[in-house]
């Protein structure tokens, strides 16, 4: 399997700068950003098996990044971090299509097998998007 | 003889919802960036954790590497010292109904509170103030709570680099804090976030204004009574 790519989105450059550090050291490929503008850029350059991002982030929060980086991809797989602790955000982010809600601080190998499980998940609907277009094809052939 | 510029009551002023309201928001802002530094913390010891467990199986630990984790560990235990130093002056600001304070040295440690707000709408905060310490009786949680709306409101209105900056003035029987914001310019200041019956500025007996300068640029004016209660005679 070819190594994990991650997008870590925090205005706490110390937080992502550590936490990509460990990353690298456990194998997978990490790109960080400080903002929500930034990340958007970067998620329609690169392609990513996940993105991690901060709730609460100056000028584009983490709810508005999240819905906007699935506008532009609708299969990506998002993981939001908080440091608040709240259900209603958590339900919220999920309601927006988040793929999970993590709360901070975070264990890094819990949030590694939650990037594992986005990576398939992304794999997954991949495949099924080419199946359709297949059959798309298929059908307007009549074959 | 009476001192004219006494203000009544003697009594404790009333409290109301809204300063609950606004001390949650306070010690919610502080344990939120005090969250940030001990997720930050929890990494760097995770690092450390992943160093060691390299080295045990062979590689070497290189002091650079490990001169950085202090350092990043230094820095994150001054920055939340420094917080719950500030949230401690905040804590404590409501310990006396009425107390004789200096005003600069309250906002000075409020301002640094309100940094992370104005932060998440990417506004630089900043006061004025006069090298002399102005001293006042009054009520330094009431004044703060004050200060949070009138500033909450400028940054509603915010934009991207916009400044916003506090100035303090004694005058013969008053304290006077000016709000400049740019947000003033395109929205008028709305002074109705500090006004109302059972309002912290009127509970101070202070008054409001919004001012326009000579060069066109709207301002709030507060200004506070010097003297809250009868001190004794």
């Amino acid at each position: 399997m070819s190594p994990l790519k991650v997008l870590l989105v925090d205005d706490e450059e110390m937080f992502t700068e550590v936490l990509a550090e460990r990353m690298e050291t456990r194998g997978l490929v990490v790109d960080t950003i400080d903002n929500g503008k930034g990340a958007l850029k970067l998620a329609k350059k690169r392609s990513y098996d996940a993105v991690v991002l901060d709730l609460a982030m100056p000028e584009m929060d983490g709810i508005e990044t999240l819905k906007r980086l699935l506008r532009n991809n609708p299969n990506l797989q998002v993981i939001l971090l908080t440091g608040q602790a709240s259900l209603e955000k958590g339900i919220e982010a999920m309601k927006h299509g988040a793929m999970e809600f993590m709360q901070k601080p975070v264990d890094i190998d819990a949030l590694i097998a939650k990037i594992e499980v986005a990576h398939d998940k992304r794999e997954q609907l991949t495949e099924l998007r080419i199946e359709e277009t297949l059959t798309n094809i298929m059908g307007r052939k009549g074959w | 003889m009476r001192n004219e510029s006494t203000v009544n009551p003697l009594n404790e002023p009333e409290t109301s919802y809204s300063d609950l309201q606004f001390f949650g928001a306070i010690t919610a802002s502080i344990s939120h960036e005090l969250n940030n530094v001990i997720g930050i913390v929890e990494q760097v010891a995770g690092l450390m954790e992943d160093q060691l467990i390299a080295f045990e199986s062979g590689i070497p630990l290189k002091p650079e590497s490990l001169a950085r984790v202090a350092d990043r560990i230094n820095v994150q235990t001054t920055r939340g010292v420094e917080i719950i130093k500030r949230m401690n002056r905040f804590a404590h600001s409501i310990d006396e109904p009425f107390i004789d304070f200096d005003i600069n040295a309250v906002l000075e440690n409020f301002i640094a509170m309100m940094q992370r707000l104005a932060a998440l709408k990417r506004t630089t905060l900043d006061a004025d103030f006069h090298h002399e310490e102005i001293y006042l009786t009054s009520n330094p949680f009431l004044l703060q709570e004050v200060v949070f709306r009138v500033i909450k409101s400028a940054l509603e209105n915010s934009e991207r680099d916009d400044h916003i900056n506090l100035k303090t003035s004694k005058n013969e029987n008053t304290i006077s804090i000016e709000i400049q914001a740019p947000a003033y310019n395109r929205v008028d200041p709305d002074s109705r976030c500090v006004e109302g019956e059972s309002s912290p500025l009127t509970r101070l007996h202070g008054h409001v204004a919004c001012k326009t300068d000579e060069s066109g640029n709207k301002r709030m004016l507060i200004e506070i009574p010097l003297k809250q209660c009868n001190l004794e005679e």
